[in-house]
């Protein structure tokens, strides 16, 4: 007789935690989302151009999105080099990074760990610092303005074997035992590595694949110093920004915006289809090794 | 699996294949064939072929191709041009050029405030003597200050209009309730519009409240390094504390907004100050309802005071070049870019002031409502000098910190920061 109402309000309590837990994450996902409903409803607002006070649009239609395509500007050279870049840095950094995370996670050498060390070192310096000092070695190479896109791959590609952690940490689960009997019936590492560890990988992988792809998808600032003014070297990042200006505001802010919504859509359609191995991803490689 | 993955490879496929992989800033060869400008003939043998990259703002791209077509058709065959033209606004010009001036343009537009920095890294060559007598006859002696440091002319005047006055909503404030800060403030808070103003945002804006009050301010730069020496600056005094009063009045956030945005017009917003880039899209907006003047006064202890505010002119540099034959070409091209028949074509394009006396005199631009207003200004204005670029910061810092002042001593105190953050100006740029 006593338990039944102190079961009844842990039952309130519970439901009382969760209304509060539901409210706390419905505000923070409005607050999260608002400005990419906007972002999506402004490229449909063909009433007024420019920045705009009010959501929903007065007027709606496409012409946004076909002024994006017409010969009036060049976003389809933007995407282009943007698409190309992601996809070499996405290829080349997956590669670099897997092969750095095979090899310090089952290989013991001498400074295996000073070099782990020195590489979580060097990988807390920011990016930023070095630019100025990258446009002016890419320039000497003749990678900037419009051959970017190749300096940019550079860029982006440098130092990938660096962000070998979530893999390692990933191929640190894997057992041991896997390598040794594959090595007892006669493969070579890299036979090992190709045939025996990479399939068990698939979520990591994808995991990794993703994010190379996306770091350069998104990036601005090196884009927008390396291409130096010139649309062919230029991404879309890069690109859009110059609608931004005092002068063109005004008149292509919406443009801005749909620009913004179809930069998404390949992030998108990847994060739909991969969903479910990049969450095992990134909980399989936070696995202490 | 199998289906995502062609999906996944269809969506880049259809990307690329939608690709045009033309560059349609460049164009390649332009070759002579008919026409007419004004052409120079300074007696250099220059003829021949050269890459030549040209940045200005994105509204004028297509047109300044057009000019440039112009330019060889009026040489007959002495040129061949490979042009590429790439969209770069003046107010970022200075900043790319410094990043790199070997990659930058040969020829290029900036904003006059930018001058001094682009001297200082060689990106920009000095006029001599002949181009020096052209662009003086040619052009408004306040534009040709505007390109001068020291004795020596940098850069060609492009236009007149780099300036700013009043824009308002006929239907909510009338000519004569323009006049008045007080006034528009109040007719906009009746009409839950707002007055957008960015007095306290900008320093480039907040000056109006200083230089309309008497203050004034100015930089010695040393003509050959392009740093500055020294400052002539009185805002802290007594004029500067009736314009840090009258600052005070545009801090009510209810009415007054600090986002120079033209289109919102006609919808949250009965009035903006801003430039003649604005126009268009203000005329878009309000329509027949769109009216422009001259800033509008404010009152500070029952003494009225004209907003002033600055005149500022856009620029056409040339970059020094190791090869003195395309360099002439480049002056010849600037120079023709800044002619009155192209002056005349941008007006009649994207409305832009022009600095040329001709074309200035036009009766399409003395009739032009933003421009007009803009001449109207000029009586209060005060040509923009060079000044380091942290100036308008450390201004519009001091106009953001008379927002939560209440008594004259804070305001002076606030000014007397403001004094005393000068000397530090000097080192920054």
């Amino acid at each position: 007789m006593e338990k039944k109402p102190k079961m009844v309000s842990m039952s309130k309590r519970r439901r009382t935690v969760n209304i509060i837990s539901y409210i706390t994450l419905a505000l923070i996902s409005i607050v999260w989302i608002l400005p990419f409903i906007f972002l999506l409803l402004k490229s449909f607002d063909v009433g007024n151009p420019g920045v705009t006070g009010y959501v929903f649009p007065e007027q709606w239609g496409f012409d946004n999105y076909i002024y994006l395509f017409s010969a009036e500007t060049n976003f389809l050279q933007w995407y282009f080099n943007t698409f190309i870049i992601a996809l070499f840095v996405c290829v080349i950094q997956t590669a670099m990074q897997f092969m750095m995370s095979y090899v310090l996670s089952r290989f013991r050498f001498k400074l295996r760990k000073p070099l782990m060390n020195i590489m979580l070192v060097l990988g807390m310096f920011p990016g930023f610092l070095t630019m100025i000092v990258l446009y002016q070695i890419l320039k000497t190479f003749g990678l900037t303005g419009d051959n970017a896109v190749p300096g940019l791959i550079l860029v982006y590609c440098a130092s990938s074997g660096m962000g070998y952690y979530v893999s390692k940490g990933f191929l640190d689960t894997l057992p041991k035992s896997l390598d040794e009997a594959a090595l007892v019936d006669g493969a070579t590492r890299a036979q090992i590595f190709i045939k025996v560890i990479l399939p068990l990988c698939k979520p990591i992988l994808i995991y990794t694949v993703l994010t190379s792809f996306m770091g350069p998808w998104g990036d601005f600032v090196f884009a927008y110093t390396v291409s130096l003014g010139s649309q062919a070297g230029m991404n879309v990042a890069a690109g859009l920004n110059s609608w931004l200006s005092a002068a063109n505001i005004g008149a292509h802010f919406a443009h801005f915006c749909a620009g913004g919504v179809i930069v998404a859509i390949p992030v998108m359609v990847l994060f739909l289809f991969l969903q479910k191995y990049y969450v095992e991803g990134v909980t399989g490689g936070a696995v202490k090794g | 699996m199998k289906n995502k993955l062609k999906l996944l490879l269809f969506v880049p496929a259809f990307l690329l294949s939608s690709c045009n992989f033309t560059y349609s800033y460049v164009v390649a060869g332009l070759d002579a064939s008919s026409g007419s400008g004004d052409v120079i003939d300074d007696g250099i043998e220059d003829s021949g072929t050269y890459d030549i990259k040209i940045w200005v703002d994105d509204a004028i791209v297509d047109l300044t191709r057009t000019q440039v077509q112009q330019f060889v058709n009026d040489n007959g065959t002495k040129y061949k041009i490979n042009l590429t033209i790439e969209p770069q606004s003046e107010g970022n010009a200075a900043s790319s050029m410094l990043q790199d001036v070997t990659e930058g343009a040969d020829i290029f537009a900036f904003a006059q405030d930018q001058l001094a920095r682009l001297k200082v890294a060689g990106a920009v060559a000095k006029l001599n003597s002949t181009y020096l007598n052209l662009v003086s006859e040619r052009n408004s002696e306040d534009s040709v200050k505007a390109a001068t440091i020291g004795s020596s002319v940098y850069a060609f005047p492009l236009t007149n209009d780099n300036g700013y006055f009043l824009y308002y909503d006929k239907s909510v404030i009338s000519d004569e309730d323009a006049k008045s800060v007080t006034t528009i403030m109040a007719k906009c808070k009746a009409k839950n519009k707002t007055f957008n103003f960015p007095a306290r945002g900008d320093g480039f804006y907040s000056a109006s409240y200083f230089l309309g009050a008497g203050c004034k301010t100015s930089w010695d730069i040393n003509e050959e390094t392009g740093a500055f020496t020294a400052y002539h600056d009185n805002f802290h005094e007594a004029n500067g504390l009736k314009a840090a009063k009258g600052l005070r009045e545009v801090a009510d956030k209810s009415v007054v907004s600090t986002d120079a945005i033209a289109s919102r017009l006609g919808e949250r917003s009965a009035a903006l100050v801003s430039g003649i880039w604005n126009y268009e899209v203000a005329k878009n907006r309000l329509g027949d309802n769109l009216g422009c003047a001259e800033l509008p006064s404010y009152t500070v202890d029952g003494e009225t005071i004209h907003l002033g505010s600055y005149d500022g002119f856009k620029l056409l540099g040339v970059k020094p070049q190791v090869n003195s034959k395309k360099a002439s070409v480049c002056r010849k091209l600037a120079l023709y870019l800044t002619s009155e028949t192209c002056q005349t074509e941008r007006f009649n394009t994207v409305s832009w002031g022009p600095t040329n006396v001709k074309s200035s005199q036009e009766e399409a631009v003395v009739n032009h409502p933003g421009l007009a207003a803009l001449a109207k200004q000029h009586e209060y204005a005060t040509i923009q000098s060079q000044c380091p670029g942290t100036w308008y910061l450390h201004l519009a810092t001091t106009a953001k910190a008379i927002e939560t002042s209440s008594t004259d001593a804070q305001l002076q105190a606030i000014l007397t920061n403001y004094k005393n953050g000068l000397p530090d100006l000097l080192s920054d740029d």
